[in-house]
């Protein structure tokens, strides 16, 4: 049992003894577990609390074996409607206060973090700054490669590394040691697709009331934050122990 | 060693401080802390948002997570409770004409859990005077002396106090708890709260250590301490 992939799509392997093969066993195993949970990530590719959801993450994905959707949306557009509130826009007492929570998560979570990057602009003049990395990922994602992988390494390359993402040499670079191909993936990131999968992420945060990041949408429910994480490994443990209930029941 | 002070800033009609103060007050207790009590309501001045003035996506994600943390905490609440949105004002002047009466922070605390129960889990109307004496004189207060120097000068002007002290602490949600100048909001952080407690009694206990060597600090100083039991407790 695993999962692996097919033609850059995810499957469930199951090892079933030859005599059962084609019975009812396999049915019931097939219901039991072949179905694969999916669950969306809203984002930017400059959040700091994305960089810190990495490796916990990865960690439940593998778990629980799910289709991690990764879904990079435009933080900007989006979570004025929704009700969230940029930073650059908070009052000084919350700003502080954010900058005192980076810092308290790093050290709990032994995570390296620069608190105030070289290339995290107080002053936007690119208004794509953050967009491009993101559709680095998209790209990467839509090609069935490790989308996962790469976005973290370019959240740690700007929030520990130092890096400016912004930069197309540096996307490139920063897939490159990811074992992707950089040249590939920087000159897809404005190809239609990848700008109509953008689109359709940024009208779904909307829809689905999406207002910070990062986003875990699971089965509808929005989980905001990373330190929502632990509530969303109970529910996942949840949902999985409710469908190979309905697998016995048949 | 010295004793570790927490301070409370808190709404009497936050379902956070209900879903909260239970598990606050079991750290406090555990670290020998004391706790100074500030009531006050969220602070608009430093960025905080009152919950029916927010976005309705907001709205109806503070309501995903309260159903979240009820079930998680094993609290009875009601999500939409027949008394609320209220003004938490009234008891909270309640809370602050018991300090001056000289009432202990325990039974202030147990005043103030008794008024949250009442809004977020018993469905009663704390704007009704009755019932916030009643609250009261269920934990030896006394309500009608509470009620008649709520609206008193003086209690108002320590309500003022606590508000501005709250603006210059940088508190916009509640509730906040601050130890040694830190702010952790939300009952959602009460383990780094803990934590930071921990870290703060053990560097205290190294640095008097180092002074019983040294001969440099009176032996009361660091007598009476032992290892936090919280760091032993948790792996």
């Amino acid at each position: 049992m695993g999962v692996a992939r097919v033609e850059g799509r995810p499957v469930d392997l199951l090892l079933h003894d030859y005599t059962i093969y084609a019975g009812t066993q396999s049915a019931i195993d097939h219901v039991r577990s072949s179905r694969m949970i999916e669950l969306a990530c809203f984002y930017s590719l400059s959040s700091p609390w994305a960089y810190f959801m990495g490796p916990r993450l990865q960690d439940i994905v593998r778990r629980h074996r799910l289709r991690l959707v990764l879904k990079p949306y435009d933080f900007q557009v989006v979570v004025p409607k929704t009700g969230g509130v940029p930073l650059r826009t908070r009052p000084q007492p919350r700003r502080t206060y954010h900058d005192l929570e980076l810092d308290r998560w790093r050290r709990h979570l032994g995570m390296p973090m620069v608190l105030k990057p070289k290339h995290y602009p107080e002053i936007v003049t690119d208004p794509d700054w953050n967009k491009r990395p993101g559709w680095t990922v998209i790209a990467a994602q839509m090609r069935g490669l490790d989308a996962f992988r790469l976005s973290h390494a370019l959240l740690r390359a700007l929030w520990a590394e130092e890096r400016d993402t912004a930069q197309a040499d540096v996307r490139r670079a920063v897939a490159d040691e990811n074992g992707l191909p950089g040249a590939e993936l920087v000159s897809a990131e404005t190809s239609e697709p990848v700008q109509a999968l953008y689109r359709q992420y940024s009208a779904e945060a909307e829809k689905l009331g999406v207002f910070g990041a990062p986003t875990f949408v699971l089965e509808g429910e929005r989980f905001w934050g990373q330190d929502r994480l632990d509530f969303l490994d109970r529910t996942l443990a949840r949902i999985r122990a409710r469908d190979v209930e309905g697998a016995d029941a048949q | 060693m010295t004793q570790p002070v927490v301070e409370l800033f808190f709404s009497l009609s936050s379902p956070w401080a209900h879903l909260g103060l239970t598990k606050f007050r079991a750290i406090v207790a555990r670290h020998g802390a004391r706790i100074v009590l500030h009531p006050i309501v969220v602070v608009q001045e430093n960025g905080g948002i009152p919950l029916r003035s927010r976005p309705q996506p907001r709205q109806d994600y503070h309501e995903t997570e309260l159903d979240r943390w009820r079930h998680y905490l094993g609290l009875k609440l009601n999500l939409r409770p027949k008394h609320y949105p209220t003004d938490p004002r009234p008891a909270a002047r309640m809370v602050i004409a018991g300090m001056r009466a000289g009432a202990s922070v325990e039974t202030l605390l147990d005043f103030s859990q008794s008024v949250l129960a009442a809004i977020w889990a018993d469905e009663r109307d704390i704007l009704d005077p009755a019932v916030r004496i009643e609250l009261a004189n269920r934990h030896g207060l006394d309500g009608q002396a509470l009620l008649a120097v709520a609206d008193s000068a003086e209690v108002f002007a320590d309500w003022k106090s606590h508000e501005r002290q709250a603006i210059a602490a940088g508190v916009f949600g509640t509730p906040t708890f601050i130890f040694e100048g830190e702010r952790f909001w939300g009952q959602d952080r009460l383990d780094f709260l803990d934590r930071a407690i921990d870290q703060w009694r053990h560097s205290s206990s190294l640095f008097s250590s180092a002074g019983r060597e040294q001969g440099a600090v009176p032996a009361q100083s660091h007598s009476g301490f032992e290892l936090p039991s919280g760091s032993a407790g948790r792996a």
